[in-house]
């Protein structure tokens, strides 16, 4: 009885962790549905992502959570110019070359973080109070924490938002369902792809931001990005919805390992519960059929 | 048809990138202005030619550890570069190379071989990873060449070949209780937590210290080991506040002690933390600013009164280094050491005299980088035998340690 008494406090905690893994999988899917391209450089991007807001935020003077919109801003013409320049190129080449390339990038752009920034890593300034907030049963909540699930919500969001109500959006899930047919009524394949890297990018800024709120920001945003793919797989490579919703499960799953078993089976227990996803849904549970896992 | 051609052609350049970053960043690379040496074969017969000394380095600087090798790297680099400047050892100048080990055991041996036959070094600085120091052991042994390790445990710090360059950390037991009973005063059956992160030596260092807490009669409520990659660390913190400790002790490296003691706070443990030498980081006590945090370092800081820091951080500043990384003073303070050995050993040193002459050493004398000076001997390769625990001091902005006197361990 006392354990089940700290479900909620488990769910609650878990919460920052599950955004964090929830912005990862976003990039990675949106990249996916639009290119194909199962993107592992998407750690490498969030810690660049979040250097170059900690670079804007000394040279404007400002705090790190404004210098997220003009972060964003060079990210998003980043992403496009990653996609212009290496990968479309090579489009219809193969999966595994380009496979191949977001692991070279994510090299590359992590020897560049270490070249202008250092290797010792941040920690970022957000000025947030560390008084947590006090909720029922002894839960507790940091300013932090609710910045990260706020920016959570508002990227997942206005990504929602975006493919359902704007032209764009609309050819961005013609094309992720099918890309010969939605070429075929005229969607560029190109503009589609250009805003996707975009995003990712976006995303990739504010997850390094998020990181660094409650974290140092360095390498270390890159192992998690790894942990995050137990929830892409879980809910499915082609869907936001999905990766979200994995991205919970593996949290609260962990949190619960933690809390009740010990804290050093928490990586193994997202990649149990990926087995036992697969062997049910092995595309996940709300992905699409059709999608060839890599 | 021609632009197919000019795809393919495209296909074969960037993939020719792609595999050429990925080779890069396999294998070993070599940085830190060495010119090398000439290969002596199996055994280190040299480690002097080329006019100079030749000393090798491994140091993780592309992986999970790069934020603790490259400023180890640049510290060992900045000091053997003012060496030379004036004048070198004996006469002759340092070459320092330094091959990137990954933090990965396997690369940690191959790169030892090709530091000793193709660099002909007489020594090897660095090794981050206590695990790495007792798997290049053998390797160190039959070429005769000694290193020292920035991770020294136990198994290694006894081989004869492995000398400390930084407190053992699961010898703290001691240092760390007595810091406890400086804070806890008159409580004479306080309730110790502790927590750790999953890695052999803080496990060794936890399991000593639970071991010491119940022999002096106190109370071990909790103990929570967390993955090195964990960024929740509210489960354990929770599972530690229920049960209302006295104190905390704690094996967390920098980034996760700042996790941690946030989490613990957050969790409303107000007790006094008190850190391994893992998280003593300028950094980190500055980002807590929490003056019941206690790291203890066998190190001082960049800002520490001494001869030593100063010059330090001068040499850091010319070289446009950040002095306050840690492991920056610590391969500095490795680069001293090793010069100390040169200069007793004379002109040549092959790795073998170089071994017996850091054995000899007897006191080193570091002008105050370190909470103690030195001492090497036969019978004690470990070096360092004192730390002191600092804690945040807001009033000056600064570390200050909670007592004058470096405690022995």
């Amino acid at each position: 009885v006392s354990q089940l008494t700290q479900i909620p406090g488990i769910i609650v905690s878990s919460l920052p962790t599950g955004c964090l893994y929830a912005l990862i999988g976003v990039g990675l899917v949106v990249v996916y549905r639009s290119t194909r391209v199962l993107n592992f450089a998407q750690g490498q991007f969030s810690l660049l992502g979040g250097h170059l807001a900690y670079m804007f935020a000394g040279l404007i003077g400002t705090n790190i959570l404004v210098a997220v919109a003009p972060a964003a801003a060079v990210g998003a013409v980043l992403g496009a110019l990653i996609y212009l320049f290496i990968l479309a190129p090579l489009t219809g080449q193969g999966q595994f070359l380009l496979v191949m390339v977001t692991i070279a990038a994510a090299i590359i752009v992590e020897a560049v973080v270490g070249l202008f920034w250092g290797a010792q890593g941040d920690f970022l300034n957000s000025g947030l109070s560390s008084t947590p907030y006090k909720l029922p049963d002894g839960i507790v909540l940091s300013e932090q924490s609710l910045v990260i699930i706020g920016a959570t919500v508002v990227i997942i969001g206005a990504f929602s938002l975006f493919v359902r109500y704007t032209r764009l959006g609309v050819a961005m899930r013609a094309s992720a369902e099918n890309p010969l047919l939605a070429s075929q009524f005229g969607v560029s394949f190109t503009t589609i792809s250009v805003v996707s890297w975009g995003f990712t990018m976006v995303v990739a800024v504010v997850t390094g931001v998020a990181y660094g709120l409650e974290a140092k920001l360095d390498t270390s945003i890159i192992t998690l990005s790894y942990s995050a793919f137990p929830a892409v797989l879980i809910g499915g490579l082609d869907s936001v919805m999905g990766v979200l919703i994995g991205a919970f499960i593996v949290a609260v799953l962990q949190g619960a390992v933690a809390t009740w078993i010990g804290g050093d089976y928490t990586v193994a227990v997202g990649f149990l519960a990926v087995f036992v996803v697969m062997l049910f849904k092995p595309n996940g549970l709300f992905g699409s059929r059709e999608v060839a896992r890599v | 048809m021609r632009q197919h051609s000019r795809r393919g052609r495209y296909a074969m350049v960037v993939s020719g990138i792609a595999i050429a970053a990925l080779v890069s960043a396999c294998s070993t690379s070599s940085s830190g202005g060495a010119s090398g040496g000439s290969s002596s074969g199996g055994s280190s017969s040299g480690g002097s030619s080329s006019g100079g000394y030749q000393i090798g380095m491994l140091s993780d600087l592309s992986a999970n550890l790069a934020s603790q090798g490259v400023p180890l790297r640049d510290g060992a680099e900045t000091y053997f570069n003012s060496l030379n400047a004036s004048g070198g050892v004996n006469g002759h100048k340092v070459t320092l190379t330094t091959l990137d080990d990954q933090s990965n055991v396997n690369t940690y041996i191959a790169d030892a071989e090709e530091l000793i036959t193709s660099h002909n070094v007489s020594a090897i600085l660095g090794v981050l990873l206590s695990d790495g120091a007792v798997a290049l052991v053998p390797t160190l042994q039959r070429a005769q060449v000694p290193a020292i390790s920035q991770g020294p445990a136990a198994q290694s710090i006894t081989s004869g070949v492995v000398f400390g360059g930084d407190a053992v950390i699961a010898n703290l037991a001691p240092a760390m209780l007595s810091v406890a009973e400086k804070l806890l005063g008159n409580n004479s059956a306080p309730r110790i937590a502790i927590l750790n992160i999953t890695s052999t030596v803080q496990d060794q260092l936890s399991d000593n210290l639970a071991t010491a807490v119940k022999a002096k009669g106190w109370n071990v409520v909790a103990t929570q080991k967390v993955d090195i990659t964990a960024t929740d660390l509210t489960p354990a913190a929770s599972n530690i506040a229920k049960e209302k400790p006295d104190l905390v002790f704690m094996g967390e490296p920098d980034a996760g002690a700042v996790l941690a003691v946030r989490a613990l706070r957050q969790e409303g443990v107000t007790a006094p933390i008190i850190d391994s030498t893992a998280g003593a980081s300028l950094s980190t006590l500055q980002t807590l600013a929490d003056p019941n945090y206690y790291a203890l370092n066998a190190f001082n800081y960049s800002t520490s009164p001494g001869s030593g820091p100063a010059e330090m951080a001068a040499a850091a500043k010319a070289a446009g280094y950040n002095p306050d990384s840690p492991e920056f003073a610590h391969g500095y303070v490795q680069a001293l050491v090793i010069a100390a050995g040169l200069k007793k050993c004379g002109y040549p040193c092959d790795g073998k005299a170089l071994t017996s002459a850091l054995a000899n050493l007897g006191t080193v004398d570091t002008h105050g980088l370190t909470a103690a000076p030195l001492s090497y001997s036969p019978s004690d390769e470990a070096g360092f035998h004192y730390v002191q625990a600092f804690h945040w001091d807001k009033a000056t902005g600064k570390p200050a340690p909670l007592s004058s006197t470096p405690l022995k361990f």
